[in-house]
């Protein structure tokens, strides 16, 4: 007899145990499920945690970083005047210095020069009649700063303006415009 | 979840859970409990022990045998009478009536009767049974061998040589 054998008659009643079956169990399937689905879900999202950790960690480090110093302007390019002239939208005109011009400098001075100038680009033959009158800011000062200047200014001088004013020359007038080109140019 | 645990939770479920439940009650009356604990505890480990069925009675044990000391702190005088019949189920033909094999089995020395569930429900074979109840194999053999006779004289089981009850 081997060791793991039993008397014949102990094997009877190993049968007729066998025969009996344990109570069906009580165990929650439902219950059971969801426990492991949650255990399932808590492992899972780690690695999600940790990315978002380390997202946030470095929106943190970005955004609190000190801004970068400005930068040293180095050689820039500055237009010359042969530049400035051939620029699309600039009229180039010749002021002729009035006397005592240099003393008269202002926006009332620079008023007036924008007012005198288009007729002698009209003179020229370079006058673009698509364009706006443009008026070149004097360089070396802050050019943004000069232009809104100039745009006060000349609100103001418009609003000054009598109402007896000759009415606006327009383009489109031929009679009108051959008139002023006569009369308006001066002697180059 | 994975496809293994989810098939290896299904099997237990439909295979084990009854002989689990059965193995669990001779240390506390509420196995339901421990048997679910132990099946989320084998989900959860990794890599997946390579005899489930085994480890699950491991931890069945153990966690059966924690809840029945917890079980005894708080119930320490309810009666147990009665609770033996529900361990089978109700017997068909000419089976073993099932209240008295119960009973029975009840009445056996522990060390015994987990070895006899453990083999006779569990199929758990006998170098199983010595990990698990931490002994031998051959002393697993006589423990069941041991119980087996007792049980065969108490339900009075014919014997098949003489054909007639042995007392």
């Amino acid at each position: 007899m081997s060791q793991n054998e039993l008397p014949e008659e102990l094997n009877d009643t190993e049968r007729t145990l066998l025969a009996l079956a344990p109570r069906a169990s009580r165990i929650d399937r439902d219950r059971l499920m969801i426990r492991l689905g949650e255990q399932s879900a808590a492992r899972g999202a780690t690695p999600w945690k940790w990315a978002t950790a380390a997202s946030l960690l470095l929106a943190l480090a970005l955004g609190v970083r000190p801004a970068p110093e400005s930068q040293t302007v180095g050689p820039q390019q500055v237009a010359t005047p042969e530049k400035i002239d051939e620029a699309p939208g600039v009229v180039n005109v010749e002021v002729p210095e009035a006397a005592g011009s240099s003393e008269v400098a202002g926006p009332d001075s620079r008023l007036a020069r924008e007012e005198f100038d288009w007729p002698r680009a009209l003179a020229s033959g370079r006058f673009d009649s698509s364009r706006p009158l443009t008026v070149r800011p004097e360089w070396g000062s802050g050019g943004a700063e000069l232009r809104s200047a100039e745009v006060a200014v000349r609100d103001e001088a418009e609003d000054r303006r009598p109402a007896t004013r000759t009415p606006m020359l327009r383009w489109g007038d031929e009679r009108l415009r051959r008139n002023s080109v006569q009369q308006m140019t001066p002697t180059l | 979840m994975e496809q293994a645990v989810l098939k290896l939770v299904q099997h237990v479920l439909e295979t084990q859970a009854a002989a689990l439940e059965l193995y669990a009650r001779a240390w506390c009356n509420a196995p339901e409990d421990v048997v679910q604990d132990a099946i989320v505890q084998l989900a959860r480990q990794r890599p997946l022990p390579e005899r489930p069925i085994g480890w699950l009675y491991c931890a069945v044990r153990r966690g059966a045998i924690s809840a029945g000391r917890a079980e005894h702190r708080r119930k320490r005088h309810e009666s147990e009478a009665g609770r033996a019949v529900e361990w089978f189920e109700p017997a068909m033909g000419d089976a073993m009536d099932a209240r008295a094999a119960a009973e029975a089995l009840s009445e056996l020395p522990l060390e015994q009767r987990e070895v006899l569930v453990a083999r006779l429900w569990g199929g758990l074979n006998f170098s199983e049974i010595g990990e698990l109840v931490g002994c031998s194999s051959s002393a697993a053999h006589r423990r069941y061998a041991a119980g087996l006779a007792p049980l065969r004289e108490r339900l009075g089981v014919a014997c098949p040589k003489t054909n007639c009850p042995k007392n």
